[in-house]
């Protein structure tokens, strides 16, 4: 067993900067590297985009950790903010963030490509496969904001306390979002079995 | 009586992501009790949030990572330039080589401000008088003199008579080491 799994994120993150352990480095980045593309890749609908923002992220985490990272607060915190801030530094370029009616879906089917582990046999996860790409789709259909509210919720499991903060609103605007949201996403459900209905029906 | 909550739309969205605290929680219960439409919202939204719940991780690419782990190793490697990157003994070296080139001028003879030509100066410079590099001693102090030079404290100091160490106005000590003996 890999040693480094033992240790805690302060202590591999003190060997990579102390002693530049790659291997430190290396379990750090594959502890949380899914939750940061994860969200990412949700907020911007595209895996080229995804990836490029993943890169600047932790090029900015690479050259700041020394200025700014202080090893009080969580590392992972310290990285979700640089994530979030790069990724809505290119949502307001590609002027998403406000207008959300331009989308990108030609990415849409990359959920179907996915694999789950919970799948039991082959047609659950044909199903599944197909639910989460329905899904992607509806989440990618809302407005960023409340897009960012569920997935700062869903992939980095934030509370709205520190998602107000990491957001820069108040904590009744963070619940608000997510209100909004999960309206918009039950309507966007309904409507999609209702179009279902109405092809089989033809 | 139907009690109207004042923030029951937020209760409805903690309900829905179990984030209620026991008074909220059962403010809520005597709410949808007494509301179906705030059962409803509050079922639907804990619905929906059970659905986005399933949105699995993705990894990224496996190459994004390994060109990552590179950039990570290859910026450690990078030497600094920053001064204060340095080991403390470099810095020191660093600090006196800076201070010794500041004070150059200052470690000429005083015959400098004389009107000699200057080329002259630096010829006889070094005959005359053998130019001392700056030290560091053990206190971590830039010293500019030279180090075997005699100062006030040193011309304070006689050599000890080994036949008879009590001169020296010194009184012969005995060592006691930790863990041995005293002998009489």
């Amino acid at each position: 067993m890999n040693r480094y799994t033992e240790l805690d994120d302060h202590q591999l993150v003190r060997m990579y900067r102390h002693n530049g352990d790659e291997s430190a480095f290396r379990e750090l980045l594959g502890r949380h590297q899914a939750k940061i593309y994860s969200y990412i890749y949700s907020m911007v609908g595209n895996q080229d985009t995804a990836n490029d923002i993943f890169q600047e992220t932790f090029t900015k985490v690479i050259t700041r950790m020394d200025e700014t990272y202080d090893e009080q607060g969580k590392w992972i915190a310290w990285v979700m903010r640089i994530a979030h801030n790069s990724t809505i530094d290119v949502l307001r370029k590609q002027k998403r963030f406000v207008d959300v009616t331009s989308k990108d879906e030609d990415d849409a089917d990359f959920y179907e490509r996915l694999t789950d582990d919970t799948a039991t046999d082959a047609q659950q996860h044909v199903e599944m496969d197909e639910d989460k790409a329905r899904l992607m789709r509806h989440i990618q259909r809302l407005p960023a904001e409340q897009r960012e509210v569920v997935m700062l919720r869903h992939f980095y499991e934030l509370s709205f306390k520190e998602i107000a903060e990491l957001t820069d609103v108040s904590i009744n605007t963070a619940l608000g979002r997510m209100r909004y949201a999960l309206i918009n996403l039950r309507k966007l459900f309904e409507q999609e079995e209702l179009n279902e209905a109405k092809a089989t029906e033809r | 009586m139907k009690q109207k909550l004042p923030n029951v739309e937020e209760l409805t969205v903690k309900y829905a992501l179990n984030e209620l605290d026991p008074t909220e929680a059962r403010l809520l219960d005597a709410a949808m009790r007494d509301d179906q439409d705030i059962l409803i919202e509050a079922e639907s939204q804990r619905r929906t949030w059970a659905k986005v719940k399933q949105l699995p991780l993705m990894s990224a690419p496996a190459g994004l990572l390994d060109d990552t782990v590179r950039m990570a190793v290859a910026a450690h490697r990078k030497p600094s330039t920053r001064i204060f990157a340095l080991a403390p003994a470099w810095r020191w070296a660093a600090a006196a080589s800076i201070l010794a080139v500041v004070s150059l001028p200052f470690l000429r003879s005083p015959d400098a401000s004389s009107p000699m030509p200057k080329a002259e100066l630096n010829v006889s410079a070094p005959d005359s008088q053998p130019r001392t590099q700056p030290w560091v001693d053990n206190q971590d102090v830039i010293r500019l003199q030279d180090a075997t030079a005699k100062t006030d404290s040193a011309g304070q100091l006689v050599p000890i008579d080994p036949n008879n160490p009590s001169s020296s106005g010194m009184a012969p000590r005995q060592l006691q080491l930790t863990g041995s003996k005293r002998t009489p």
